[in-house]
């Protein structure tokens, strides 16, 4: 049996500052996304996901919200899941 | 103030010093060496390195993973980086080896690049191989996790 | 997968974005993501603790142990890189053999020479040690007692130790093993500058169309800073790599143009270059006529070794090595003109197309130069005439202070340049660039410390090798050894450390985190606290200076150096230390003890343990009732201010991740010596020397001289010495991290496989490596990262049970009284 893995990566989502609300409540409403610290312009946004591919189309949801100028993939770590973990 | 008083201190913090309360001859004190200074011991013989491609668990997230195979001849240079022919993303389709983390692919500006950022060119930088050497002494760091385990378990 | 992984995976990965995206983070990276877990990971900044780069990382605590450890997004040095050492700092401090306690050499409950060591109380050893210091002052006066110290201090624990050495005991005799690193280049620095410390900063890394390594393997030795080159010269096709070195490494894998020489003849190659420039018109006329004098050097110096050896006895000008007289550009001209590029070829086994093609790369006016170095020239009988010839080239070209023209001298421990040199840890120095056989720099000292005048004595204490010979001859009876491990560091182990330590009149003292051969060889151990189980402060070797705070208690009874130090201060009074003319005469210092007068002088303790930040533990503050680094700061950055070395104020490197000095007005400095970079240049003059009276560098003419010790008949091929990139302050933290240890567990005598041929040797055979002095046991390497040419083997000295410093020779520059670890004759036979 394949082991299982987790992929975490994180970003700096460089936003319209009129759009801010906007772009953090479609974030907020997306399965795999967190969000954390921001400025006016910066969001510092979480991903995680099962396969790096899930990151990748979770990054260009993010990319398509009307308001994000640009998305940057700043760190990434994947891991094995051990036996039983989920 | 006494040195005493920082001492009773410590020891209300609940520190052991039964460990250390047997003296030591002196050959026996430098742990990485055991032996007197004047002696010459007979080296180990050379070990070889662990060769079982099985992973081994990071200590923490950001440690780079150590290599579990030989790398013995490998070329790293303006010619070649061997590593990057079985870990690079588009090699690792016909190597099955772990692509290397995105990280390698940004620059000292953390600006995306189509390639491995030169800055990670040489992996033996990070990445080691090891030996099958038996260690001198163990080390007592604690996974975070095991932490984490200890402390829900007190708490809940 | 429990949630605790996960949350810590993904704090980590926001922390990382948060730093880069240059946002304020909350007192702890946990409230970057809610989860009730992450409330208990603290995350705060340190420096690394290994090489003189002065990476930064973010070191991640939780319980009161250290966890995890990143390499630090918003540093300039490593922008979140670390080397393979640094990945692993966080398991540094958690070796099972960590010393948990005090312990004296005993026999049925007393003090022993020969007995075993015993657990005691600090009041105990510090009482032991008291009642030694005592008697011996008493007996031989402050030149009998003596300390050695590092660039692994902190900056207050190595400025805390200059006063109780120079202030408290009236003793010169305090040196660190950066004697053993970097004397060279502080010798060159002072003789060629007339100022420490490099003129440019890394930034020249990303500037440069060229780079030359001297001497210096920084893909193992400084990785990080071999990253930014390696970033640039794979990102600039046209920047070309020159390495030069006595047998191939791993820096050559990225060389343009490899280059391996025949040791000791760097000397004449440098030459070579200089004399190609002026034959080919590329000086620039103009920089020189403004910016430089020039000097003929003495010359037949000796080789630094006891007055009794031949070869001292030999030499001409021992006691006036350091001098020279004016000369002018012609007679310069005439001097190198002597090292053409067939005779310089000859000497140095270096085809004279890669001579030419190495000279081409300076003398071109449209390259911007940056050569490192570190110790191949450094650890060299003639190692600041290798530094002053090296800025002569930059000199002759004006390759100087501008952005990616640097002759830069690298370090290699944390704080080289931060304690050992800026602090001036040195038995000839006081800090701030001064010396104690200058009387206006004694009064200044004395000034600030408020001490009575004529309490530092004039006289240069004994340097770290003279300190082994000393104890060896009975004339240092008293010594105190402090974050390092000499016994395994010096050269000639046999014929003076060990016999000098071991000494029966001799009482040795070792404060270590572990039980390292010079504890072995000690008398009384004391624990310490390291790395962040206190609060710190390192200088690295492009001026800057980084602080952190205390993380993490130390184990058992462990105390930091700084603590130990003050503490014993306690012990003694004014009437026991200085003589009865001087307390006649300031009569207010009668029965005062030294801790009163060195650190309740009116400056240390003037900022109280409530100006100590609440969020972080500060043992030093706690325990003596002020905040003891502050005011320790303070009063030695009053040094510098003004004078060229200013520092920022002590809170102000909390906050920031690093100073490059002089900060004047609140900014750093990038490139000393010109203008517009550097506040202490005058309008209009361009580029100004300042370290020198008339603010002229000086150019020097200094001549080839041989090795003292060359293979011959009997022992016939030469050894260097050297580092591996796993380990790093002779293994006493690496060996004991598993990962690091496996990686390069034993030390090899690497060799080329015709030498090993000649002598019937194969890969792995066991061997012993003999010189004159002594030999060590270990096994032949042919393969693997270090290539030596035919005629040179190389043994990595990291190794507690490997001593190569048995076979080493105690040779030494003359001038900077630094150790050649690089070169001696030896033999290799089948063990």
């Amino acid at each position: 049996m394949s082991k299982k893995e987790i992929h975490v990566t994180s970003l700096i989502v460089q936003v319209h500052p009129d759009q801010m609300g906007d772009v953090r409540e479609k974030i907020m409403a997306m399965e795999n996304a967190e969000l954390s610290v921001n400025n006016e312009m910066k969001i510092v946004v979480v991903i995680e996901g099962p396969t790096q591919r899930s990151l990748m189309d979770d990054i260009s949801t993010i990319n398509a919200i009307p308001g994000v100028l640009t998305a940057t993939m700043v760190y990434h770590q994947s891991e094995e899941l051990e036996e039983g973990e989920e | 103030m006494k040195a005493g008083k920082i001492l009773s201190m410590i020891a209300l913090l609940g520190f052991s010093f039964s460990l250390m309360a047997a003296s030591v001859p002196e050959e026996k004190i430098a742990t990485l060496r055991l032996a007197p200074i004047e002696v010459e011991p007979t080296p180990p013989a050379m070990q070889k390195v662990i060769n079982s491609d099985v992973k081994q668990v990071r200590n923490y997230p950001m440690q780079p993973p150590v290599i579990p195979h030989r790398i013995d001849g490998y070329q790293i240079d303006l010619k070649v980086n061997k590593c990057m022919q079985c870990h690079a993303r588009n090699s690792t389709g016909h190597s099955q080896a772990p692509m290397v983390s995105v990280t390698h692919y940004m620059d000292r500006e953390n600006n995306f690049l189509a390639s491995l950022s030169p800055r990670r060119y040489y992996c033996t930088q990070c990445h080691v191989s090891q030996l099958d050497a038996k260690i001198l002494v163990e080390n007592d760091f604690v996974d975070v996790k095991e932490l984490m385990k200890h402390s829900s378990t007190t708490e809940h | 997968m429990s949630m605790n992984r996960r949350e810590f995976m993904k704090a980590n990965a926001a922390i990382a974005a948060a730093g880069v995206a240059g946002m304020a983070l909350p007192a702890t990276a946990s409230n970057l993501i809610t989860s009730s877990e992450q409330t208990k990971l603290e995350w705060n900044k340190a420096p690394c603790r290994f090489c003189g780069t002065g990476c930064s990382v973010i070191v991640a605590t939780r319980d009161g142990k250290v966890v995890a450890t990143h390499g630090d997004a918003k540093s300039e040095v490593n922008k979140g890189l670390n080397c393979v050492k640094g990945y692993f700092l966080s398991k540094i401090m958690y070796g099972r053999d960590r010393l948990q306690t005090p312990m004296l050499r005993m026999t049925d409950g007393k003090y022993d020479k020969n007995g075993e060591f015993t657990p005691v109380s600090w009041d105990m050893a510090f009482d032991t040690m008291a009642e030694k210091w005592k008697k011996t002052i008493k007996a031989k006066g402050p030149t009998a007692v003596g300390m050695f110290g590092s660039g692994q201090w902190t900056v207050w624990e190595g400025y805390a130790a200059v006063k109780l050495m120079k202030a408290g005991f009236g003793s010169n005799n305090i040196d660190p093993n950066a004697r053993h690193c970097m004397a060279s280049a502080v010798g060159g620095f002072m003789r060629t500058f007339g100022i420490d410390e490099p003129m440019g900063c890394y930034d020249d890394m990303e500037a440069a169309d060229a780079f030359v390594l001297w001497g210096s393997n920084m893909a193992e030795m400084h990785p990080i800073l071999w990253t930014r080159v390696t970033d640039r010269r794979l990102s600039a096709p046209h920047v070309k790599v020159a390495v030069l070195s006595t047998f191939q490494h791993r820096s050559f894998d990225l060389a343009d143009l490899p280059i391996v020489f025949t040791p000791q003849t760097d000397l004449a190659m440098l030459n070579f270059i200089a004399n190609y420039i002026i034959q080919n018109d590329k000086v620039d006329k103009d920089f020189i006529s403004k910016h430089v004098n020039f000097r003929k050097g003495e010359t037949d110096i000796g080789y630094g070794l006891r007055a009794s050896h031949p070869l001292q006895k030999k030499a001409k000008n021992v006691d006036t090595a350091g001098d020279s007289t004016p000369i002018d550009f012609e007679e310069f001209k005439k001097f190198v003109a002597d090292y053409d590029v067939e005779s310089v070829s000859k000497l140095s086994g270096v085809p004279e197309h890669k001579l030419i093609e190495l000279a081409e790369l300076y003398a071109d006016p449209k390259k911007k130069v940056t050569s490192f170095w570190t110790m191949g020239f450094n650890q060299h009988t003639r190692g600041v005439w290798c530094n002053n010839l090296i800025y002569n080239i930059h000199l002759l070209v004006g390759k100087i202070s501008t952005p990616g023209n640097s002759p830069f001298s690298l370090t290699g421990q944390p704080s080289a340049c931060g304690t050992a040199r800026e602090v001036g840890t040195f038995s000839h120095r006081l800090p701030a660039d001064m010396v104690v056989t200058n009387p206006k720099h004694r009064k200044l000292a004395e000034d600030i410390w408020n001490i009575p005048s004529g309490i530092i004595p004039p006289k240069p204490g004994y340097h770290a090798v003279e300190q082994n010979r000393r104890l060896k001859d009975g004339d240092l009876n008293c010594y105190w050894v402090q974050v390092n491990n000499n016994m395994q560091a010096a050269a000639n182990m046999n014929e003076e450390g060990l016999p000098g330590y071991r000494n029966p009149d001799n009482f040795i003292v070792v404060s270590d985190a572990y039980p390292t051969v010079t504890t072995q060889a000690g008398d009384l151990i004391l624990p310490s606290a390291m790395w962040v189980e206190k609060e710190g402060a390192y200088g690295n070797a492009e001026r800057r200076t980084q602080f952190w705070h205390q993380m993490v208690q130390a184990p058992g009874e462990s105390m930091s150096d700084l603590w130990q130090l003050m503490e014993f201060s306690k012990r003694f009074t004014t009437d026991e230390v200085w003589s009865k003319d001087v307390l006649d005469a300031n009569p207010e210092f009668k029965g005062k003890t030294l801790f009163e007068v060195l650190y309740q002088n009116g400056n240390v303790e003037k900022f109280p343990l409530s100006d100590t930040d609440p969020k972080f533990m500060n043992n030093e503050a706690k325990h003596f009732g002020f905040y003891v680094q502050k005011g320790l700061f303070e009063e030695y950055a009053e040094f510098g201010r003004g004078h060229g070395h200013d520092l920022a104020d002590f809170d102000r490197y909390h906050t920031e991740h690093g100073l490059r000095w002089p900060v004047v007005d609140g900014k750093e400095t990038k490139w000393r010596f010109r203008e517009g970079a550097d506040p202490y240049v005058k309008a209009g003059k361009g580029f100004e020397f300042y370290g020198k009276p008339d603010g002229k560098a000086v150019i020097f003419a200094l001549p080839y001289e041989p090795a003292p010790e060359m293979p011959d008949e009997e022992f016939d091929i030469w050894l260097s010495t050297g580092r591996v990139l796993e380990h790093w302050h002779s293994g006493s933290m690496t060996q004991r991290v598993p990962e690091l240890y496996k990686a390069f567990p034993d030390a090899v005598c690497f060799m080329h496989p015709d030498d090993a041929k000649k002598r019937g040797l194969r890969r792995g055979d066991e061997v012993k490596v003999i010189s004159r002095r002594g030999e060590i046991k270990t096994r032949v390497e042919t393969r693997g990262r270090n290539k030596p040419p035919v005629g040179l083997v190389f043994v990595p000295w990291f190794d507690a049970s490997q001593l190569i410093n048995k076979v080493t020779l105690d040779a030494t520059d003359p001038l900077s009284k630094q150790t050649d670890f690089k070169k001696c004759a030896v033999k290799i036979v089948k063990a």
